[in-house]
């Protein structure tokens, strides 16, 4: 164990600058762009009154419930520079429930804008760590420092799955620490400059924080799902004396090619892609089925094999094959 | 026991054998010397030994550990500075002494850091600013600090100054050879090591072919020089023409006997070397 957190550690040292940056640009562009959207944004507030058929004095929307009773109403709805009215919208609604819809429209819409926040944190997230699995196996022969790290007295296997681990849980945990702290910002920034969400509605909305714990699983998940993936990359950087990134996009490619015309089946190509881009680990609250899904899922089972026989053919190349 | 003890290693490269039957003992306590030219297959067997390449035959037993099956294992008891610059360059040297300690059961942290301060080598900084022989006072740092019983060194003075490679050899004797430890070394700077090792093996086309004693070479190897024009005596198997005359080198000739011919002394290890991969079967 002591030995494994030292070999984590040392491949932090080697990968943080690519793991922390790319975040911490991504969030970094957010908050400017959540700066500039409070500072020069126009507030514009509307205010809707709602007129029953049967009772034509006009209310104010606060006055209903978030269900008002059914029945026909007549919205209108003043639009104007805060209390100031720069024009009025009228509609015909027959249901209750389309105010309803109206009436939860912004503190709805909040989960769904933080979902979409981890999809740039999640994409970069898996080209990074793509392209780290081929730098942990494949750098130190290139620099010959797998010489030093083999005159000490730590195995191929512990080094190997200390790197897949690295490269699987640990060095993604920058990532998803900035999409954390996006995902508060926007969420605080909402609750703030909102004059129709109140803190309560924001903070006390249960798909906010089942969100914040989707973008925790979804990461967890992704490490294994990816899995078969990093182990070949890892394999490639293990195994060949040069251009890994062009043998490892090539060699599969070709293996489809093959697929495709002998058997005109396109099940590794179907596998790859899936591997990934698995869109249901980048949303938060829509994730969690997803995220179970693909784990229950026969594509998962195989995928694991795939990468334990990956990884142990890693770790018989690293034993066998030193600085290039 | 032997430290190592080799016998008949095989290494086959396609048609090309690296290995051939190479024999190689050493037993605690010794400097050896592993002198061959290039490509004579000094690193080959320098991998088998760490643990690093397989063997096609033969047997090699390292502190008792077959080093292929076992070199996590090894790797206690062995330490290992190679050709050029292995340490990882993007590495902190206080990061590296503290993966060393992680990782090393044997590594004296106070030890290594007490020999670091003797150096200019500022511990916040990367390797890759400290220049070459900076990088092996780092590296023979980390190793003398490992409790090892073997150190094998694989021409770690190379690209060094003058002055490094004494500072280098006077440490390796003063502060680390001690007691039952023992180092395997090899080198094109002959000259350089010779006053330091106790037995030397020549290797060559993947063959010992000389595995002595320095004191058994004094003993049995003579060198006669003479003028030009003089006949040496029969015997010799090593000639070498030079500016004054003729180099002979003898073995197992009593010194009282060459001496009346011309001027006699112990030949040097390169002198040696030349003379022994010249001779076919000396």
């Amino acid at each position: 164990m002591h030995n494994l957190i030292t070999l984590v550690n040392r491949e932090w040292q080697e990968h943080r600058n690519t793991f922390l940056f790319p975040p911490a640009i991504i969030l970094a562009l957010i908050v400017i762009a959540v700066l500039l959207g409070v500072m020069l944004g126009e507030k514009v507030k509307v205010q809707i009154e709602l007129e029953n058929e049967r009772d034509t004095s006009p209310s104010t929307f606060q006055q209903f419930d978030r269900r008002p009773a059914a029945g026909s109403y007549r919205v209108a709805a003043h639009e104007g520079q805060y209390s100031e009215p720069r024009a009025t919208h009228v509609a015909q609604y027959n249901t209750a429930s389309t105010l309803s819809e109206l009436a939860d429209a912004d503190v709805g819409k909040l989960p769904r804008i933080l979902d979409e926040l981890n999809h740039p944190f999640f994409l970069v997230l898996i080209l990074v760590s793509l392209s780290a699995a081929i730098s942990v196996t494949y750098d130190e022969r290139k620099d010959r420092s797998i010489l030093f790290w083999k005159s000490m007295p730590v195995d191929d296997t512990e080094t190997v799955l200390a790197k897949f681990f690295f490269v699987s849980w640990i060095a993604p945990l920058a990532t998803v620490a900035a999409v954390v702290f996006a995902r508060l910002l926007l969420a605080g920034v909402a609750s703030v400059y909102s004059d129709e969400l109140e803190l309560g509605e924001v903070w006390g909305n249960a798909q906010v924080w089942s969100g914040f714990f989707g973008v925790i699983t979804g990461f967890l998940t992704l490490g294994l799902w990816v899995a078969p993936i990093y182990a070949w990359l890892m394999l490639v950087g293990a195994l060949v004396p040069r251009s890994p990134t062009l043998i490892a996009l090539l060699s599969p490619l070709v293996v489809m090619w093959l697929e495709w015309l002998l058997f005109d089946s396109t099940y590794l190509l179907g596998f790859v892609t899936s591997h990934i881009t698995p869109k249901t680990l980048y949303s938060g609250n829509s994730g969690f089925t997803g995220q179970l899904e693909l784990l229950l899922s026969a594509n998962f089972g195989i995928g694991l094999a795939v990468a334990a026989l990956f990884l142990a053919m890693t770790i018989y190349a690293r034993r066998r094959f030193n600085e290039i | 026991m032997n430290v190592i003890d080799a016998r008949q290693l095989v290494k086959r490269y396609g048609a090309n054998a690296a290995l051939d039957g190479f024999d190689l003992q050493v037993p605690p306590g010794r400097i050896v010397g592993l002198i061959g030219s290039n490509g004579s297959g000094k690193t080959t067997a320098l991998k088998a030994i760490l643990g690093l390449t397989t063997l096609d035959s033969g047997e090699l037993v390292i502190n008792g550990l077959s080093p292929w099956a076992n070199r996590a294992r090894l790797m206690e008891d062995v330490a290992y500075i190679p050709d050029t610059g292995i340490l990882p360059r993007w590495m902190r040297v206080s990061d590296l002494v503290d993966y060393v300690a992680g990782v090393h059961t044997r590594f004296d942290r106070a030890r290594a850091e007490a020999m670091l301060a003797r150096t200019d080598i500022n511990a916040s900084r990367p390797v890759r600013v400290l220049s070459k022989g900076m990088q092996v006072q780092l590296h023979l740092a980390l190793i003398m600090a490992i409790n090892a019983k073997l150190l094998v060194l694989d021409e770690p003075t190379l690209g060094l100054d003058v002055l490094f490679r004494e500072q280098f050899y006077d440490t390796l004797l003063n502060d680390y050879f001690e007691g039952e430890r023992s180092i395997l070394i090899t080198t094109h700077e002959v000259r350089e090591i010779e006053h330091v090792l106790t037995d030397v093996v020549f290797i060559a086309r993947g063959k010992s072919r000389l595995a002595a004693s320095i004191d058994d070479i004094r003993q049995q190897y003579t060198k006669l020089t003479l003028t030009s024009g003089t006949t040496p005596p029969e015997g010799f198997f090593g000639r070498r023409q030079t500016l004054a005359g003729v180099e002979c080198i003898y073995r197992d000739i009593p010194r009282e006997v060459l001496a009346g011919v011309g001027a006699v002394s112990v030949p040097d290890l390169v002198e040696l070397f030349v003379a022994i991969m010249e001779a076919p079967h000396a």
